[in-house]
């Protein structure tokens, strides 16, 4: 077992630009705003070809401009763990891990962090 | 299979925007059913006093819902790379979660960009963007709102993407070009 007490600090809202990978995208912000730890508020996008990872597999979608739907996760020293939710064209719902370095912003991705100050 | 195109305008130096305020305002809030999505949930933020807000949505449900998915776009008439598909306007189905950002048109007017996911009366699940304004509430959404106080977040057209998009506008944004820090005027 494991917990830390702590409070939030700053605020950022972001947008991510095309081609910008969403989990080195957000540990991006994290490093040019200060934040050495962060929670991800309500945030949504779209990706191109995202990479999810569902336990120790790791799937590859193939459509382009997939919704997201849910970004859950966080910063913690840096390093960004995320998982989520995305919606492609027909409505199907696919859910995992985002793996760093495989999902790409489609349009543009919304992502709100807030900095997580441990005592 | 077909060709997928570039974004149809010029790359903008800056891949990541943002602007930061130094605490943010969270609300627990319901959002009233018998009114659009966008109705009930500018209702809460105009008596909060907030006009920036990311959220975060569950439970409650749609008497009318109305949404749309992306996909790369095929289109002629069309440059983007990416774009909408068809709106579907569906009846009766409950929101499971969804995401979304608060702010303004180009206009000044309140805006709410919503990514969601539903079932249907069936248990089926599916999901997509939502259309705010014509999507009615059967029963009380739960909201749990983060607000940025003297953050302006500001829907304007993209030349890039050739979409409109939200984006921080207020003075100091900040930018960033190969891990360079900069500030956006």
């Amino acid at each position: 077992m494991s917990f830390e007490k702590g409070q939030f600090g700053r605020v950022i809202f972001a947008r991510l630009r095309p081609d910008e990978d969403l989990v080195l995208g957000i540990e991006a912000l994290c490093r040019e705003a200060g934040f050495i730890h962060a929670v991800v508020r309500g945030s949504l996008g779209s990706l191109n070809q995202a990479t999810l990872g569902i336990g120790p597999r790791v799937i590859k979608l193939p459509d382009y401009g997939l919704e997201i739907t849910a970004l859950y996760g966080e910063v913690r020293a840096g390093t960004a763990f995320l998982s989520g939710s995305l919606v492609d064209q027909a409505g199907t719902v696919f859910s995992g891990r985002f793996i760093s370095g495989g999902n790409a912003i489609s349009v543009t991705a919304e992502i709100t962090l807030e900095e997580w100050e441990a005592d | 299979m077909f060709e997928v195109r570039p974004h149809p305008g010029p790359r903008h130096p800056l891949r990541r925007i943002w602007s930061e305020a130094r605490q943010a305002v969270h609300l627990r809030a319901v959002l009233d059913s018998g009114l659009s999505l966008y109705q009930a949930l500018f209702q809460v933020l105009d008596a909060a006093g907030i006009s920036a807000a990311s959220l975060s949505l569950f439970g409650g449900g749609f008497k009318t819902l109305v949404f749309t998915t992306g996909a790369i776009e095929t289109r002629p008439d069309s440059a983007r790379q990416a774009n909408y598909t068809t709106i579907r306007d569906w009846t009766n189905c409950a929101l499971l979660y969804g995401a979304g950002t608060a702010g303004i048109d180009p206009h000044a007017s309140p805006l709410f960009h919503c990514h969601a996911v539903f079932s249907d009366a069936t248990g089926r699940t599916f999901g997509g963007h939502l259309f705010p304004e014509k999507s009615i509430l059967s029963e009380p959404v739960i909201a749990h709102v983060t607000g940025h106080p003297g953050l302006v977040v500001k829907q304007s057209f993209d030349p890039e993407t050739h979409h409109s998009v939200f984006q921080p506008v207020v003075e100091p944004a900040r930018g960033s070009v190969d891990g360079k820090v900069l500030d956006v005027f």
